[in-house]
């Protein structure tokens, strides 16, 4: 390489990676964490939002509870994956593929689908409260904490799942029988070998559940009843202050990030020096079981997994009951489609074109920002990695009010356009597409692309002619997955909507805070179907299956 | 070759034909309304079949339409606001033009309004029982009643800070017993009855469903179920409930004035009027006009004057006592 600069094809894809990150994610940042500081009538540098939500007791409240929240939403889901991970790779269990698969439906469908879904299910007057009443098992009310921490554990299950089925997979069998022969017993060898080993992987899902637990809007607005969490209070804040400076609703912005972030570094510093990468030689056989042991381990798994499923079976079937405006009667029908498609159209074909609209630019920038952070290791480049990885601590609610607060005024004004919720999805799940393009890049040669440059190629051309199509299938289950967060996604569009913009997610918990059942459950029915076709693809095409989902 | 391109050339014939020939002498009206699309859909036809007249529509939250009648003021767009909230209309008259209906005088009185705004239809706040979970000896006969221990827990009521209804229904309570001390008092025994919804939409789904057995909520959206077969029943209460009106007006410096009154005056026309109430399950404005099936005459019903200046000017006063109950619950 010639000692003097020059520019060429990658630096200008890293000119324009850092001017759209600094614009769609430092500067509305920025600018929420300004707001946070300033007095709303005097506009002087303050604590005092700060003092307001760390020192009355309402917002206290949210504090503890959005923390009970996070806690008990990561227990609940490695209560349920670790099991269901240890049984199905350690044992013969019939239909593991199954398991997975549907583990993977419920890990995409939207949270928000499951929180009424159980309220149908668990309310004061649900089949499944009565059926439980008829055997003597009184259950807490559907509304409160026990909803919340329901919904979230089985929402979340999966990434724990997924994670430690893939780490205890890479554990070599040799070093369990090493323990075994210098007289370990089975329960010392789990505590004492295994679980260390698998540490990292579980606590990565536990990470995840967490920091989506307390992200999370749609759920505890649909079935928090009187809890207050972080996430909801600055919505409420927000349309409370809106037209003024967010002073309040951005404070809780900034400890809502701060909790996050403390349970990043908490769960890297947990990992730390645990990096044990074994030489496996020989994959772990799951052993077979007796029969009773056999069948016990069957019905857990089975009971989880349906468990999670529960509630897009019952959205789904709900959609098709016959209905005489918001009224359930007998029978079936697709009352509840035709309305929708009478009703809102412009929604279904706004939510495929926003995400489309934005997995188009992920792709695009996501494969060439992955390029330059697997195959140049410059300054920039090491800034840019980090500064990526913000969105996945940054919740969903607080990145919206960020955009609000940047561009409802010049010189940028595209509140209530298209493209702001479009430019939102793209910033929210680009890191994923830079990390997948990324990890996938390291998989192939570099020599191959350099060997085209000395053959005269130009790198931009030696890139597209040589390397992209290496990169493809993962390129594209990357896209499918951007696509599946994107229309799925609630809590940003949420803010950023206006009527002509609006999504399906937004429209269906629209419909359930105004107890529309019907239409929300066919809205969320045609949501599922096209989330369970990508997944699909994304089976076919990817050799890694269910592990790219987390 | 030439045969191919005739359906074309014909195509753009036709195009051309429609372009130029109705585009002359068309009368055009701009439309801003928060009205849902289906209705929209449903009642626009009519009018444009009625008066020849082409309509523009543009459907967006009430909110938005105002500020974006405001953001226009300098260069006026709309002819028409339709179907808005009367408490926003009334905060934002300097961008109405007053104008005087040729039927005004067939307005129901209790909806009569300022000079502003003319009425469009009719608001009713009412409770919704469950008929599976209370005989009707025993549904609450009034506001006072929700306030018995028997309903702890079971009355479902939106949250007043987050839903225009049910500030108009605390509004209406403190109408009936006063907004002094007693007054708040009296509402404190309700309000602990209270089990709080985001959506005023969601109260009778609770009532239908047997989450709650009695609802606060807007009579069109209690008659929704009660059309719908739902096991639910609708009570006025007997020591007074609030009729409102949901309105429409002209906008100052229309464009085109002629063309947005004679919408207005189709608006409050008998058919149209019958036809809105059996769309909307609201109540009609005029005198002569039937409210929908089931519904109580409006005569019998007692109704309380309900003060949407005093409302409005209320507004942060009342709203903080009412979050202070809400923190303090």
């Amino acid at each position: 390489m010639s000692p003097r600069w020059r520019p060429d094809f990658w630096s200008g894809v890293l000119v324009v990676a850092l001017a759209v990150v600094a614009v769609l994610m430092v500067w509305p940042l920025y600018n929420i964490f300004s707001a946070s500081v300033i007095d709303n009538r005097s506009g002087a540098l303050t604590v005092a939002n700060f003092a307001q939500i760390l020192g009355r007791p309402a917002y206290q409240g949210a504090l503890i509870n959005s923390l009970i929240v996070g806690v008990g939403g990561m227990l609940g889901a490695t209560l349920l994956g670790v099991p269901l991970a240890m049984l199905t790779t350690r044992f013969v269990i019939k239909g593991r593929d199954l398991l997975a698969t549907l583990a993977v439906l419920a890990l995409v469908s939207p949270p928000f689908i499951g929180a009424y879904a159980w309220i149908m299910m668990l309310g004061s007057n649900g089949w499944m409260r009565a059926l439980l009443a008829d055997i003597g098992i009184e259950l807490p009310p559907i509304y409160g904490m026990f909803g919340i921490l329901l919904v979230f554990s089985l929402k979340f299950y999966p990434f724990v799942f997924l994670l430690t089925a893939s780490g205890l997979g890479a554990i070599s069998p040799s070093v369990e029988e090493a323990a075994e022969s210098l007289g370990a017993g089975p329960w010392r060898r789990f505590f004492k070998v295994t679980l260390p080993l698998v540490f990292p992987a579980v606590s990565s899902g536990a990470l995840l559940a967490f920091v989506l637990s307390i992200a999370d809007f749609g759920t505890p607005s649909i079935v928090g009843g009187k809890v207050r969490l972080l996430a909801t209070t600055a919505f409420d804040l927000f349309t409370a202050e809106m037209g003024g400076n967010p002073g309040l609703a951005s404070a809780t912005s900034v400890v809502l990030i701060a909790v996050s972030m403390a349970v990043v570094v908490l769960q890297r510093w947990a990992v730390r020096r645990r990096d044990i990468a074994g030489s496996l030689i020989r994959r772990p056989s799951p052993q077979r079981l007796g029969p009773i042991i056999s069948a016990a381990a069957h019905f857990v798994c089975y009971a989880i997994v349906v468990a999670g499923s529960l509630p897009s079976l019952v959205v789904i079937y709900t959609s098709f009951r016959k209905t005489s405006g918001p009224v359930f009667h007998p029978g079936f029908s697709l009352d509840s489609y035709a309305r929708i498609l009478g009703e809102v159209p412009h929604v279904i074909v706004n939510s495929f074109a926003f995400s489309t609209g934005a997995v188009l630019l992920i792709v695009i920038l996501g494969t060439l920002i992955g390029y330059i952070l697997a195959r140049r290791e410059t300054l920039a480049a090491g800034a840019l990695d980090s500064v990526l990885l913000v969105p996945y601590i940054v919740p969903g609610v607080v990145m919206g009010l960020a955009f609000v607060v940047t561009f409802n005024v010049p010189p940028l004004q595209i509140t209530g356009t298209a493209a702001i919720i479009i430019l939102m999805l793209f910033i929210r799940r680009l890191p994923y597409a830079v990390r997948s393009s990324a990890a996938i890049l390291k998989q192939i040669k570099g020599s191959i692309e350099e060997a085209a440059i000395s053959l005269g190629a130009r790198p931009g051309r030696a890139f597209l002619k040589v390397t992209l199509p290496l990169m493809l299938p993962g390129v594209i289950a990357g896209a499918l997955m951007g696509f599946i967060t994107a229309i799925n996604e609630l809590s940003s569009s949420l803010i950023l909507y206006v009527g002509r913009t609006m999504t399906m997610p937004v429209r269906i918990y629209l419909s359930v805070l105004d107890g529309q059942f019907g239409t929300a459950s066919a809205l969320a029915t045609i949501l599922l179907a096209a989330t369970g076709l990508a997944v699909f693809v994304v089976f076919r095409i990817s050799d890694r299956k269910e592990s790219v989902f987390v | 070759m030439m045969l191919r391109r005739i359906p074309a050339i014909a195509l753009g014939a036709v195009l051309i034909a429609c372009l130029t020939v109705p585009a002359g002498a068309q009368q055009r009206v701009s439309i801003y309304t928060a009205h849902t699309a289906n209705i929209v859909e449903r009642l626009i036809p009519e009018f444009e079949r009625a008066t020849g007249i082409k309509a523009d529509v543009v459907k967006a939250g009430s909110g938005d339409i105002i500020n974006r009648a405001r953001a226009e003021a300098a260069n006026p767009k709309c002819d028409v606001i339709w179907s808005i909230g009367a408490e926003l209309l009334e905060a934002n008259t300097d961008l109405l033009e007053p104008y005087q209906p040729k039927e005004s005088a067939m307005i129901a009185d209790a909806f009569k309004s300022g000079s502003a705004w003319i009425p469009y239809t009719g608001i009713l706040n009412v409770f919704v029982v469950n008929t599976k979970k209370l005989k009707p000896e025993e549904y609450p006969k009034s506001w006072a009643d929700l306030a018995q221990p028997r309903f702890k827990n079971l009355v479902s009521m939106a949250d007043a800070e987050k839903s225009g209804s049910a500030y108009m229904q605390l509004n209406t309570f403190l109408t009936i017993y006063s907004d002094n001390t007693a007054g708040w008092t009296k509402f404190k025994g309700v309000f602990d009855n209270l089990s709080i919804s985001t959506s005023s939409g969601a109260v009778p789904r609770f009532v239908n469903d047997g989450e709650a057995v009695v609802g606060i909520t807007l009579e069109d959206n209690a008659y929704l179920y009660l059309k719908g077969g739902g096991p639910v029943a609708i009570v006025y209460p007997e020591d007074g409930t609030s009729a409102i009106a949901d309105g429409m007006a002209l906008c100052k410096r229309a464009p085109n004035p002629a063309a947005g009154k004679a919408f207005i005056d189709w608006s409050l026309s008998a058919p149209v009027q019958e036809m809105v109430v059996q769309e909307l399950g609201r109540r009609p404005i005029r005198k002569d006009a039937k409210p929908p099936g089931a519904l109580k005459p409006m005569e019998q019903i007692k109704l309380v004057k309900y003060d949407i200046r005093n409302a409005a000017n209320k507004r942060q006063e009342y709203i903080d006592k009412w979050r202070a109950l809400m923190l303090a619950r």
